[in-house]
């Protein structure tokens, strides 16, 4: 019959945490769509929501750290956030409308590991770790590596996602992100594109690009990134660039667009750089 | 196994006993009978079951009650209780912009909302506020003078 366990802290929920048999939930915005959807089963819920501990986003030399319970309308307008990594801003307001944002958590957008996760992108290209833990203890994980595939992640059957580090390295970096779909609010993406970037003497010095919605996971194109380093972000080099991508993606015909079309976007997206350049 | 929760509601204290599955939509509308609040498609896509929950918008239909334990929630009811709510629901009567009205009640509440934190946004900046609630009557033109007309009547009205 039903159940459901709310948790105050930390040291309540860890020896509960039993994911084959339970299911964490947060802001429940896609739980409760997916079990009334009958798209995923029930089982009994552990509801983090309470837990103060994990609502906090703060700093130390190296990260900045956004616990996993925190609402993706909390980590727009965080000072820290707006101020140094544009494309995770920019990435997540892309995310449903302001009334799910306001409940729907940073964790449980990542732990649902959507191909076209917008801000598993945006965390992509900012190198973020993620934060897993257990009552045996912590580990860190690369996102790209803690997202297996569509709804697959990393995450251990005594484990949960406690926080998100980014890296202070890309604190000077410019900064893209955009989503291509149908409607502005709530658009799944027929395909979305972020990079960060550094400029020396107008070239490229650093580029980290990722695309989402165009491969069964978040694709990083290291090949575009090598080709574009020390290259200027001109019309040539950059439908070059495009070139490249066009290849490289592998985007699925559905009732959103054709792979066809979304393959032309991909191809075009990096263009929106022209625009960037000083 | 039922859960009881204890929040207020426009302005008034309740408690409640919930399945683990009802949601703040079902609790607010067959439980309290509030029929103000309406459910659209159920996937938090239109925006006309929002309410609002410790001072910031939300879908009701993708919220479970047991989560609003402890916490304040106003609903389109709740204009004797909530400032300024009145103001909102007449400029939008004034303006024109309800035709079948099942969208308002959404849209007053995110309306609300914003007038909390910008007495003087711009139309790109109202139109970005409610991008979460779908009309399909008006268009959303006259919508958008609504919520300038309010802004204007609750200017005047803070200045006097």
């Amino acid at each position: 019959m039903a159940e459901v366990l709310v948790p105050k802290t930390l040291a309540e929920l860890l020896p509960n945490i039993n994911n084959e048999e339970k299911r964490i939930t947060a802001g429940c915005t896609d739980v409760i769509v997916g079990l009334r959807s009958g798209r995923i089963t029930y089982k009994p819920m552990i509801d983090i929501n309470e837990i103060e501990e994990i609502k906090i986003i703060y700093e130390d030399d190296d990260n900045v750290y956004i616990g996993s319970n925190v609402p993706l309308n909390k980590v727009i307008h965080n000072e820290l956030i707006q101020k140094n990594f544009s494309v995770l801003k920019k990435a997540i307001e892309s995310i449903g409308s302001l009334q799910i944002r306001n409940r729907a958590t940073i964790g449980g957008n990542i732990q649902n590991g959507s191909p076209s996760g917008d801000c598993i992108l945006a965390l992509t290209v900012l190198r973020a770790k993620v934060a897993l833990r257990s009552l045996s203890g912590r580990r860190q994980v690369d996102i790209k590596d803690f997202i297996k595939g569509p709804g697959r992640t990393d995450l251990r059957n005594d484990e949960f996602i406690e926080y998100i580090a980014i890296p202070k390295i890309f604190l000077k970096y410019q900064g893209y992100f955009e989503k291509v779909g149908l409607r502005n609010a709530m658009v799944i993406s027929i395909a979305s594109m972020a990079v960060v970037y550094k400029l020396e003497n107008n070239l490229v010095k650093d580029i980290n690009i990722a695309y989402g919605a165009v491969a069964p996971k978040v694709l990083q194109l290291t090949e575009v990134e090598n080709f574009l380093k020390e290259k200027e972000l001109n019309r040539e080099n950059l439908t070059a660039a495009g070139e490249l991508i066009s290849r490289a993606v592998s985007p699925i015909d559905d009732v959103r667009a054709s792979a066809e079309y979304r393959r032309e976007v991909c191809k075009n997206l990096i263009l929106r750089l022209l625009k960037q350049a000083p | 196994m039922k859960m009881e929760i204890k929040f207020k509601i426009n302005g008034e204290m309740r408690t409640a006993k919930v399945n683990d599955s009802t949601r703040l939509l079902d609790l607010i509308r067959e439980d309290l009978g509030l029929t103000g609040t309406k459910e659209g498609c159920g996937e938090g896509e239109c925006g006309a079951c929002t309410v609002i929950v410790d001072g910031a918008t939300v879908a009701s239909c993708l919220t479970y009650a047991y989560q609003i334990d402890g916490k304040e929630i106003f609903t389109i009811e709740g204009k004797n209780s909530l400032r300024d709510l009145e103001i909102i629901e007449e400029a939008y009567v004034d303006a024109g912009a309800v035709q079948c009205g099942y969208c308002i009640p959404g849209m007053v509440m995110s309306t609300k909302v914003l007038l909390d934190n910008n007495l003087k946004p711009t139309r790109e900046e109202i139109r970005k506020a409610l991008e979460g609630n779908f009309c399909r009557c008006t268009g959303y033109v006259k919508i958008v003078d609504a919520v300038e007309l309010a802004c204007e009547r609750l200017r005047e009205k803070r200045c006097k």
